[in-house]
C-alpha cells in the first residue's frame, strides 16, 4: 500500500475503533417504574422510556446489535462476493459465466423478503439477520467486483503481472483487489452497512424478525416510544430517528462517493486566425506545459513536436478549451472555429450512431476525407484504426466550416502504410480552397518533410535519462530462444481452442542467441504480439520451441520477461515507482537493488511518484528496470517504441539493450522497420500468415529482398 | 461487418435467446435456493393442524416426509407448474395461487408507481446542485424512518389544525388506520423515495456523466463550440443505458421495501400478505409470495437487459 493509502486508512480506523468501544460498554436493561417516561434532565440526558429506562444508554447500547449483525452481513457478503467475484473477473469465460448466473440468481430475490425466509430457517435476532443480509448483499459485491477484475483483467494487466513472475493467486488478491477495487469494496461495505441498518430498523419496529426488546435497537426504541403517545418524553423517538438518519446518511455518504469531472479553467479566446502567445498551463503546484508561440494561417499545415510528456496534446486542449479538470491556461489567445480529432478516432465519434449518421451529408467531404463510401452504415466500433480517423475527418469536414483542424497524435498505432495516407489526406484537406489550418501533434519526425509547412518544437522541463556509452555487438552467445516449424493460434491460453482456432502464422523458424537483438516487423495485426506471447508460453501454438532450456508450454522459463506495448499495463497504478521496483526485485530475488535500478534508468527523483504522474517515456523505463531486476535474460519486448518520440524510443532500445547485458537476447516487434533496424542483429518480416524475409541490417538494401520488406523500408 | 444478413440475424436472435435463457434459469435458480431455505426451516407449522386426514394429505403432496433432496425437488417442481397447494395457516385451505394472485394485483400499480418515482425524480434531480442533494439524501433514509415521519408528521400536523379550531375531522385522520388518497400518495412517495432507489439511479448517472464528459466524442463537440443544449441533447442518448441501469438497480430495493410500507400503511398486498405469512409459518404461501415476487424482479430484469442491448450497438456486438 502506498504511504498515501496508509494515511488515508486511519480515519475509518479510528471510527471502527469508537464504535466497538461504544458496542462494548455495559447496559443493564432493567426496567424502573419510578422514572417512567421523563424528560431529559442531568441524570438523564435523553429522558427516559416509557417503563423507564435511560433512553442515552439504551442509544448508546443499540449500537450492539448493530455492530453484531452488521459485521456477520459484511463478513458473509465479502467473504462470499469478493473471492467469487475476483474469480469470475480473473478466469473470464464459463467461470465467469456460472458465477454470475448464481449471482443474479440470489440478486433476483428481493432482500427484504428473503430476509424474512431466511429468519425461517435460522430464526431472529441480530447475527440471523446479518447472516441474511449478507446473502442477500453477496451478489452486488460479487458484480462489483467482476467487472473491476474484469476490466483490468481486458486491459491485460493480470497478464502482465503473471508474465513477470508473480503468482496468479497473489496478482488477483493483492494487485487486482486490494490495490485497485478498494473503492468498490469501500462503496459495498457501506451499502451493506446501510441497508443492514435500515432494515434492522424495519424490522425491529415492526416486531417481527428485528432485534426484540428488551435487547434495545433503534427500531424497537421507535416503536415503544410511538406507541406510548405524545404525553411521554418525546426525545426517546427523536434521538433514534436522528440516530438512524444521520448514521444511513453517512454510510450512504461513504457508498455514493462518485468521481465527478469538470471542465477546467480556461483562457478567453478572441475570433481570428490561430495565434498563441505566451502560453502556459498549469496545476495547482506547477506549470506542466509551456508555448511561447504558435500561429498558423489557414490552408497551413503546423506540426507540434517536442519529446514524450512535454505537454503537446494539452497545448492543443488549451487552445480548444477543453483542459482536463485540475488544469488552467494562462496567456493570449486568438482562434477561429475549429474541430478536434482525439488520438484515436474511434474515441472521437459518437458510439451509438453510425458514421453516415453523424455525418448525414457527405458529399464532397467523402472524397476529401478518404472514407470509404461503403462503410457509411458501419457502427464506429466496427471500423479499424485508420477508418476511424477518416471517418472523424469525414464527420469534420461535412460539418460546419472551420478554421482550423486540431489533431491530437492522429497516426499513433497505424502502420506506416495507413501513416501516410492519413498524413496526405490532411494536406489535401489544408491545401482544399478556403481549407482549415491544421496543427497536429507528431513523435515521428520522418513524416514532415513535404508535409509541414511548419515546425513547433516543445521545450520539456523534465531531466533527461543519462546517456549510455556506444553498444559493442559482443559475439553471439548460446542460444536463447529456438523456434522450428511453429504455428501459433490467437488467444490467451497455452492449450488450442475447442473448435480448434486456424493459426494466425504457421511455419516460422526463429533463433536468438545471447547479445543478439532479434526483430519481427509486420503491419498492424500481423500477429507479433501473439507470436511474442507464444514464446512466453502464454498463446498455444505448436512445432518445436525452447525457450532457455524449456518448452514454455509445459513450464514457464526463469529469465524470460515481457515489455507490454502500453508500459502502464505492467504497473500497478496504486503503488509508488519505488513499491513496483521492490516487487520486481522480489521476483529478481534480490540480486539487484531498487536504488541501482532507478539510478540506471534515471529515475531517483520519481521514485515515490505514482505511474499516473509519469510520462510515457518515464512509464517505459520504470518497466525496463521491472525486467531488469527480475533478472531477465530473454527480454520480448511489445512495440517498445509506440507513443514514444524518435529519441526517447532509440533511448528506450539502447536501455534495454544495456540493461540486459551481453549475454542477454532482446525480441522486439515492431510495425517500424526504419525505427528498429539499427538495434537489431537480425530481422524476421511477417505477413500474410508467415515470414517472408530474414536479413541483418547490413542486407537491408540487398535487391532481392522481398517486395513486401522493400515497401516497408521505403514507407518508412 | 461483411456477414451476410441472415447470419446476423441469427446471432442477433441467438444472443437475445440466451439472455433471456440466462434470465430464466436465474429464476429457477432462486426458486431451488426458496424451496432449500424452505425445507431447511427447523419445525412444520403443519404438525399444528388439528385434522390428523389433511396433514397427511398435505405431507404426501409437498413430499415433507421425504430428504432434503427430495423435498427440494418437488417444491421447485410444483413451483413450476404453478401447483401452489393450499394455505395451512393464514387462509387455510384457500388457493396459494389466488391468494398470491390478489396480492400481487394489489402491489403492482404502488410498486410500478413507486419504482416510476425512484426512476424519474433520480433522472430529474441529476445535476442540479442543492436540489440532487436534498433528494438523494432523503432517498437515502431508510423506508420505515420516511414512512413514519410523514404518518406522524401529518397526523400531528393536522391535530393541531382540528385543536386551534382551523379545520375539522378529514376522513383520512388518523394515518395509517384510515385509508384513502392520502395514506396510498403517502405510501407511494416514501416507497419510491425511501427504498435508494433514487439515489441508485443518480448515483448511476452521474458516474456515467463524468465518464461521458470526458469521452472524446464530447470533447470534440465542446471544441466545436457545440451550444449548451444541443450538448446537453447529445449526451442525453448517452445517459439512457445508464438510467436503464439505475432503474434495474432500483427495482429489487422497492420490491424489498413494499413489505415495510404495507405493514406500515395497512395496505393488503404481496408484502402484507408474505409477513403475515412468515409470521403464521405459512410456507406454501410464503413461498408463493417469494417465488412470484422473484418472478416480477426477473422479468423486469430480463426487460430491461434487452432494451440495454437494443439501445447500445456495443452491447448488441459484444455476442
Amino acid at each position: 500500500m502506498s504511504g498515501r493509502g496508509r494515511r488515508a486508512s486511519r480515519g475509518p480506523l479510528v471510527a471502527l475503533l469508537v464504535v466497538a468501544t461504544i458496542a462494548a460498554l455495559p447496559y443493564n436493561p432493567a426496567v424502573n417504574a419510578d422514572i417512567v417516561g421523563l424528560g431529559p434532565s442531568i441524570a438523564h440526558p435523553l429522558g427516559t422510556d416509557a417503563v423507564g429506562r435511560d433512553v442515552g444508554l439504551r442509544l448508546l447500547a443499540a449500537v450492539r446489535p448493530l455492530v453484531i449483525g452488521g459485521g456477520t452481513a459484511l463478513a458473509i457478503a465479502l467473504l462470499l462476493g469478493v473471492p467469487l467475484g475476483a474469480l469470475a473477473g480473473a478466469r473470464g469465460g464459463i467461470w465467469s459465466r456460472w458465477i454470475r448466473g448464481f449471482g443474479l440468481a440470489v440478486s433476483s430475490l428481493p432482500a427484504i423478503p428473503l430476509v424474512l425466509l431466511l429468519g425461517l430457517v435460522v430464526g431472529h435476532g441480530a447475527v440471523p439477520l446479518g447472516l441474511a443480509w449478507g446473502v442477500a448483499m453477496a451478489p452486488g459485491v460479487l458484480q462489483a467486483l467482476y467487472q473491476r477484475v474484469d476490466a483490468l483483467r481486458r486491459e491485460e494487466r493480470l497478464l502482465a503481472l503473471v508474465a513477470h513472475g508473480i503468482p496468479e493467486w497473489r496478482a488477483v488478491a493483492v494487485h487486482l483487489v486490494w490495490n485497485n477495487a478498494r473503492t468498490e469494496l469501500r462503496t459495498w461495505s457501506a451499502r451493506v452497512l446501510a441497508g443492514f441498518l435500515a432494515m434492522e430498523t424495519a424490522l425491529s419496529y415492526l416486531g417481527r424478525a428485528g432485534v426484540a426488546e428488551p435487547q434495545p435497537s433503534w427500531g424497537n426504541m421507535l416503536a415503544m416510544a410511538l406507541s406510548a403517545g405524545s404525553s411521554q418524553n418525546a426525545a426517546a423517538w427523536i434521538a433514534p430517528a436522528v440516530a438512524v438518519a444521520v448514521v444511513s446518511a453517512g454510510l450512504w455518504g461513504l457508498a455514493l462517493g462518485v468521481p465527478r469531472l469538470a471542465p477546467g479553467e480556461d483562457i478567453v479566446a478572441a475570433p481570428g486566425a490561430l495565434d498563441v502567445r505566451a502560453l502556459e498551463i498549469r496545476s495547482a503546484d506547477r506549470v506542466v506545459a509551456r508555448l511561447p508561440e504558435l500561429g498558423a494561417p489557414p490552408g497551413t499545415v503546423t506540426a507540434l513536436l517536442g519529446v514524450s510528456g512535454v505537454g503537446k496534446s494539452l497545448v492543443l486542449r488549451a487552445i480548444a478549451r477543453i483542459l482536463p479538470d485540475g488544469l488552467r491556461a494562462t496567456g493570449r489567445l486568438t482562434r477561429p472555429a475549429l474541430a478536434w480529432i482525439a488520438q484515436d478516432g474511434r474515441s472521437s465519434l459518437d458510439p451509438l450512431l453510425r458514421i453516415r449518421e453523424q455525418a448525414p451529408d457527405p458529399g464532397a467531404a467523402l472524397a476529401r476525407s478518404g472514407f470509404p463510401a461503403d462503410r457509411l452504415d458501419a457502427w464506429p466500433h466496427e471500423l479499424s484504426g485508420g477508418e476511424a480517423q477518416r471517418a472523424a475527418l469525414l464527420c469534420v469536414l461535412s460539418g460546419p466550416s472551420v478554421g482550423l483542424l486540431l489533431a491530437d497524435e492522429p497516426t499513433t498505432g497505424l502502420d506506416p502504410r495507413a501513416r501516410r495516407a492519413l498524413v496526405r489526406t490532411l494536406l489535401t484537406v489544408a491545401r482544399a480552397p478556403s481549407g482549415p489550418a491544421v496543427v497536429f501533434v507528431t513523435h515521428d519526425r520522418r513524416l514532415l518533410p513535404g508535409f509541414a509547412d511548419a515546425i513547433v518544437e516543445m521545450d520539456g522541463a523534465r531531466p533527461a535519462p543519462p546517456a549510455l556509452a556506444p553498444r559493442v555487438r559482443p559475439s553471439p552467445g548460446p542460444v536463447l530462444l529456438h523456434a522450428e516449424g511453429l504455428s501459433v493460434v490467437a488467444g490467451l491460453t497455452r492449450r488450442p481452442a475447442y473448435p480448434a482456432a486456424p493459426p494466425i502464422l504457421t511455419g516460422l523458424s526463429v533463433d536468438v542467441r545471447g547479445g543478439e537483438t532479434v526483430g519481427l516487423i509486420g503491419e498492424s495485426g500481423v500477429g507479433k504480439t501473439t507470436l511474442l506471447r507464444a514464446f512466453a508460453g502464454l498463446c498455444a501454438s505448436s512445432g518445436t520451441l525452447d525457450v532457455l532450456g524449456v518448452d514454455p508450454r509445459s513450464a514457464r522459463p526463469k529469465g524470460v520477461q515481457l515489455l507490454w506495448q502500453d508500459p502502464g499495463t505492467s504497473l500497478d497504478p496504486a503503488l509508488t515507482v519505488r513499491e513496483i521496483l521492490s516487487i520486481s526485485a522480489a521476483i529478481g530475488q534480490g540480486h539487484r537493488t531498487v536504488d541501482e535500478a532507478l539510478r540506471r534508468v534515471g529515475l531517483l527523483t520519481q521514485a515515490d511518484a505514482v505511474p499516473d504522474e509519469l510520462s510515457g517515456g518515464e512509464r517505459r523505463r520504470v518497466s525496463l528496470a521491472q525486467v531488469w531486476l527480475a533478472g531477465a535474460v530473454l527480454v520480448l519486448a511489445d512495440e517498445p517504441s509506440a507513443a514514444l518520440d524518435a529519441q526517447r524510443s532509440l533511448e528506450a532500445l539502447d536501455l534495454l539493450r544495456d540493461l540486459v547485458g551481453e549475454t542477454g537476447g532482446v525480441v522486439i516487434a515492431s510495425h517500424d522497420l526504419v525505427l528498429v533496424l539499427p538495434t537489431c542483429d537480425r530481422v524476421y518480416v511477417l505477413h500474410e500468415g508467415r515470414c517472408v524475409d530474414v536479413f541483418s541490417p547490413s542486407e537491408a538494401d540487398d535487391p532481392g529482398r522481398h517486395p513486401y520488406t522493400r515497401d516497408l523500408l521505403a514507407a518508412g | 461487418m461483411t456477414d451476410a444478413p441472415g447470419i446476423r440475424a441469427r446471432a442477433f436472435a441467438q444472443t437475445w435467446l440466451g439472455r433471456l435463457s440466462g434470465w430464466l434459469l436465474a429464476w429457477v435458480g432462486a426458486i431451488v435456493l426458496v424451496q432449500i431455505l424452505v425445507a431447511l426451516a427447523p419445525g412444520d407449522a403443519i404438525d399444528t393442524l388439528p385434522d390428523p386426514g389433511l396433514r397427511a394429505q398435505l405431507t404426501a403432496e409437498w413430499g415433507l416426509g421425504g430428504p432434503l433432496a427430495t423435498r427440494v425437488i418437488a417444491g421447485t417442481w410444483h413451483a413450476l407448474i404453478g401447483a401452489w397447494g393450499s394455505s395451512w395457516t393464514v387462509r387455510p385451505g384457500d388457493s396459494v395461487g389466488g391468494l398470491v394472485a390478489t396480492a400481487m394485483g394489489a402491489s403492482a400499480p404502488m410498486l410500478v408507481a413507486a419504482w416510476a418515482v425512484a426512476v424519474g425524480l433520480g433522472a430529474a434531480v441529476r445535476g442540479r446542485g442543492w436540489g440532487e442533494k436534498v433528494v438523494v439524501g432523503l432517498s437515502t433514509l431508510p423506508v420505515v424512518l420516511l414512512a413514519l415521519g410523514a404518518i406522524e408528521g401529518i397526523n400531528a400536523a393536522v391535530w393541531a389544525g382540528m385543536s386551534a379550531g382551523w379545520w375539522g375531522r378529514p376522513a383520512f385522520f388518523a394515518l395509517p388506520m384510515e385509508g384513502g388518497v392520502v395514506r396510498d400518495a403517502l405510501a407511494l412517495v416514501a416507497l419510491g423515495v425511501g427504498s435508494a432507489g433514487v439515489a441508485a439511479v443518480a448515483a448511476r448517472l452521474a458516474e456515467a456523466d463524468a465518464r461521458i464528459d470526458a469521452s472524446g466524442f464530447v470533447l470534440a463537440a465542446r471544441a466545436r463550440g457545440m451550444t449548451v443544449s444541443a450538448l446537453r441533447s447529445l449526451k442525453w442518448r448517452h445517459r439512457v443505458v445508464p438510467l436503464i441501469e439505475g432503474a434495474q438497480a432500483a427495482f429489487p430495493p422497492i420490491v424489498g421495501g413494499l413489505v415495510v410500507v404495507e405493514r406500515l400503511c395497512a395496505l393488503p398486498g404481496a408484502g402484507d400478505l408474505l409477513w403475515r405469512a412468515v409470521e403464521a409459518r405459512d410456507i406454501p404461501v410464503a413461498t408463493g409470495v417469494v417465488v412470484a415476487l422473484t418472478g416480477t424482479t426477473v422479468v423486469v430484469g430480463a426487460a430491461l437487459d434487452l432494451l440495454r442491448r437494443a439501445w447500445d450497438p456495443r452491447l448488441r456486438a459484444e455476442a
